[in-house]
């Protein structure tokens, strides 16, 4: 008995030191993972600041005090912008070093030595795409005595500092959960971020899902449904017509599909969500109620926790003053304000990528490329990508011509060239552009910006507000267009030049006394035709900006913060009254499909704004749904089957849709499923209309119940880095819809990452929020503490000391002192 | 009370092991317990007892440092876990780890003496 027993016991012992030592499964290692004082336990203990806390940080000149505000904000006054630079690295990493990591890792493309071989695919695709060994190439070419190279290597110290005083009960939960160690900062990390955001913000393949539709329903179509022109014109540089104007012109009827072309759309491109959505404006003085300049930027990004953005404030004497926002990451205020200027920045979706089909000399085993009848070598390298323990887990050989990365797609060698990957000078710009005086100052440091395209809108303290499309643009060859993949057989299918400074969309203190911008076409092809882009996003939002601003006589602080959760919507505006339209046409003709008049009396009661507890704005979207279905039916690919909701190759964009509904008998509303009816504009609004009551019913009850509410349908989702549901911000109600200022799109994972309302007076003062809080300890009150006020639309006043001694004592939660050394 | 004096010695050099070198020291402690405690003793059982007894310890002195029960809610959610879930696992894993070990060791010196 007693022999059973010891048996037993070692067989428990046994078991419990393999699982101790050894992670089985996705579980971490459970011995060193459940200790209580160095485990994932000890997280707890640094879920608070402390109150006072001393560090030496290596290749600080002097001392430097951290004051962090009760909003957790740090406010770093150093007496050089290196200093500050490390002492923002040091109160960085101390916050987030665990999205540090990450977020450097991502583009690097070694995400493989923190997940293993699952992450092979991301990590493949940022090597594919070249932005790692493009970001390596700018470093190395950096002039190692400027000062942002000095910057750069000074936010690596402070980061560095913090990770080498890191004891065994510091490590933030997601390294428990790993079982692994951070990795040290590298200067050109921050180069890294610089490629994320590129190819978050400015990387497209419209060529491909262009040639997909071509193939389905023809070239004129096509370019109809995916229009160089936005058929709905709100630009963001005013122009001198009469705004918002819509291009009501037929479009073309869908060709007859192109038979060479359909293995093409047989391999499959769908519809992802992908909906940036950033606002940015600015008042003139003569329109603002407070005779100052004001700004707002909400920019719309991936919604995370801990977000994107960390806020800061550092003061360096006579040198730095500045306020606002960073990357993780990054060694500079990305968006903010000084005591002089405020600026924003909003994607501008322009065309900033192509593609041309290369002929090799062997596909397989790639040596040279053909151009103008010339063989030329190809630039290939061997990239290794390693696991956990520093195993290769697979190599790839990629290869380069000299427009860029060689990637396949569809069997073809395609190189792509891409304003990211050659990108030099724009941290330097964002860098400089913090400490500038004025408008024209900030514009002029901002020409050496390059990329992702954004449009930056700026005010200063003097009253002027500016508002321009910031990075290059290519001049293409031929008719200028780059939505269609090019020759790669011939030089003349290369970059001719960049777009003029100029001539890039731009407005100074316009007549109107306001300037505002969200991602639409930013020039009225009727001022300039030049190829800027396709596919533009449709202008709801621009419309809905200007419409408040052009309302308001003049206009408050408070009125820009109500306007960034205005539940109203151009979109509804729009679309509502071409379904009740039809209705009436439909019931005066006696063709009324079922139900169609229940649903266009529910849908009549809608204001069209997308409160939270409205409970007829899923009728609309419902409807909007079955809309797209209908009339873009053409673009399923054979064999997707004939029901509705199918997967399409592409959606045109909105603007398309309403432009066809001035075409009443269009070939694009028959419904290829209904052989025996043709059907006409009218009959499928009133179908649409009469299907979306029946879905709404089906999966909300009764219009009349709670299931109809808004809130009940649409939530934003801030998930955990990791996507680990129990340390993420799921299902959160909020004022808002598709297209309206601060949308939601329909996963809820993008939205405003940070808010500001900035009011430039003889003091500056600011507004400003983001879903999340400073702290990347899951555990801390300040890791998610400023997401019910965000959710509520509500901001928070930012504290701007010039000096330490003008913080309020009784508003000082934590002081840290850095001094030189280590 | 002897027993209970014992226990409450034992658990404090476990809390004291774990902190300074590990928790591998569990299994360490537990076997030198194993080792050099009599017949009579249960010395399994106040291996396990005391082993549980001194996480729960450090557990507590985390609780006084920061919000352990978040943790426990948090990471018990990543695990699937309720939080009082994760906080059991923990004090059991040290349980069976202290207890084995010493019930191991206790069989193997005693094993002679026992057949006899």
């Amino acid at each position: 008995m007693t022999r059973l027993r010891t048996l037993a016991a070692g067989v428990v012992l046994a078991m419990l030191l393999f699982v101790g030592f050894r992670p089985v499964g996705r579980l971490p290692a459970m011995g060193r993972f459940l200790d209580p004082w160095c485990g994932v336990w000890s997280v707890a203990t640094t879920a608070h600041l402390p109150t006072h806390a001393e560090a030496g940080v290596p290749g600080l000149a002097d001392s430097v005090l951290v004051l962090y505000d009760d909003r957790d904000v740090p406010h770093i006054f150093a007496s050089s912008p290196e200093d500050a630079a490390r002492a923002l690295g040091y109160v960085v990493a101390r916050d987030r070093l665990f999205q540090l990591d990450l977020q450097a890792r991502a583009p690097a493309g070694t995400l493989t030595e923190l997940f293993g071989a699952q992450a092979l695919p991301l990590d493949r695709e940022m090597r594919r795409l070249g932005l790692p060994q493009s970001a390596d190439r700018e470093f190395a070419e950096m002039d190692a005595t400027s000062e942002t190279y000095r910057t750069l290597v000074a936010y690596a110290d402070g980061v560095n500092a913090w990770i080498e005083r890191l004891g065994r009960r510091d490590l933030p939960l997601e390294y428990h959960l790993l079982a692994v160690r951070p990795a040290r900062w590298k200067p050109v990390n921050t180069l890294y971020l610089m490629r994320r955001m590129g190819h978050m913000l400015a990387y497209s393949s419209d060529e491909f899902r262009r040639e997909r539709v071509a193939a389905l329903v023809g070239e004129e179509a096509a370019d109809a449904l995916f229009p160089v022109e936005s058929p709905i014109q709100e630009p963001v540089q005013p122009g001198a017509g009469e705004y918002p104007r819509v291009d009501g012109t037929p479009l073309p009827p869908p060709g007859e599909p192109s038979s060479d072309a359909v293995p093409l759309v047989a391999r499959g491109l769908h519809d992802g969500e992908r909906t940036p959505a950033s606002n940015n404006w600015a008042v003139a003085p003569a329109k603002s109620a407070t005779g100052h300049a004001l700004l707002e930027g909400d920019p719309h990004l991936l919604l995370t926790l801990p977000s994107i953005w960390y806020e800061a404030h550092t003061v360096v004497p006579d040198a730095l003053d500045v306020y606002g926002v960073t990357f993780t990451g990054s060694p500079s205020i990305i968006i903010g304000f000084n005591r002089d200027v405020a600026w924003s920045f909003t994607t501008n979706t322009a065309d900033v990528t192509d593609y041309y089909a290369e002929e090799l000399d062997d596909p397989e085993r790639p040596t040279r490329y053909r151009m103008d009848g010339e063989w030329h070598p190809l630039e290939g390298r061997v990239e290794e990508y390693r696991g956990r323990r520093g195993e290769v887990l697979a190599a790839d050989t990629l290869y380069a011509t000299h427009r860029g990365p060689i990637v396949w797609r569809d069997g073809r060698a395609l190189s792509m060239r891409w304003t990211v990957l050659e990108d030099r000078g724009t941290i330097d710009a964002v860098y400089r552009a913090t400490t500038a005086a004025s408008v024209d100052e900030w514009l002029r440091t901002m020409e050496v910006y390059l990329a992702p395209s954004q449009t930056a809108v700026v005010a200063d303290r003097a009253g002027n507000i500016a508002i321009r499309a910031l990075g290059r643009f290519p001049i293409r060859p031929g008719d200028g267009r780059g939505d269609r993949v090019f020759d790669g057989t011939t030089s003349a299918s290369d970059w001719v030049d960049w777009w003029p400074a100029e001539r890039q969309p731009f407005a100074l203190n316009p007549q109107q006394g306001y300037v505002a911008s969200a991602n639409q076409q930013p020039i009225d092809p009727a001022e300039d035709d030049a190829y800027l882009g396709v596919h533009w996003f449709p202008p709801w939002r621009a419309m809905h900006i200007n419409r408040l601003l052009r309302e308001l006589e003049t206009v408050t602080p408070e009125d820009m913060q109500r306007f960034q959760t205005d539940p109203g919507s151009a979109r509804a505006d729009r679309f509502v009254p071409w379904f009740l339209a039809a209705t009436r046409r439909l019931t005066q003709a006696g063709r009324d499909p079922a139900r169609l008049v229940a649903a266009a009396a529910l849908l009549a009661e809608w204001d069209r704004r997308y409160t939270r507890e409205n409970t007829r704005a899923v009728l609309f979207e419902l409807a909007m749904d079955e809309l797209e279905d209908r009339a873009w039916d053409e673009l399923v690919p054979p064999g997707e089957g004939e029901e509705l909701s199918p997967r399409r190759v592409a959606t045109p964009m909105e603007s398309v849709l309403y432009r066809l509904l001035y075409d009443e008998h269009s070939a694009w509303w028959d419904v290829r499923a209904t052989a025996d009816v043709v059907e006409d504009r009218d009959l499928v609004l009133g179908e649409s209309l009469a299907a979306a009551l029946e879905r709404a019913t089906d999966r909300y009850g009764d219009p009349s119940g709670e299931g109809w509410r808004w809130e009940e349908i649409r939530h934003a989702n801030i998930y955990h880095l990791l996507r680990l549901r129990s340390l993420s911000a799921l299902g959160l109600p909020v004022q808002g819809g598709p297209s309206t200022l601060s949308p939601s799109s329909g996963g809820g994972v993008w939205g405003a990452s940070w808010r500001q309302v900035v009011e430039l007076g003889p003091e500056v003062t600011a507004r400003v929020i983001y879903p999340g809080g400073q702290a990347g300890n899951p555990v801390s009150p300040r890791y998610n503490n400023r997401v019910t006020k965000w959710q509520h639309g509500q901001l928070d006043t930012a504290l701007v000391p010039a000096t330490p001694a003008e913080l309020p004592a009784e508003r000082v939660v934590a002081t840290l002192v850095l001094s030189p050394g280590g | 009370m002897r027993a209970f004096l014992r226990i409450t010695l034992l658990a404090i050099a476990f809390a004291l092991a774990t902190a300074t070198f590990g928790w591998w020291m569990v299994p360490v402690l537990g076997a030198a317990w194993g080792a050099v405690a009599s017949p009579g003793t249960r010395p399994t059982f106040t291996a396990s007892a005391a082993a549980c007894l001194g996480w729960v310890l450090l557990l507590a002195w985390t609780a006084t440092q920061g919000p352990a029960w978040v943790v426990a809610q948090r990471v018990g959610g990543v695990m699937g876990l309720p939080g009082w879930l994760f906080v059991v696992l923990t004090a059991a894993y040290a349980a069976l780890l202290g207890g084995s070990a010493a019930g191991v060791v206790f069989g193997a010196v005693h094993r002679h003496k026992l057949l006899q």
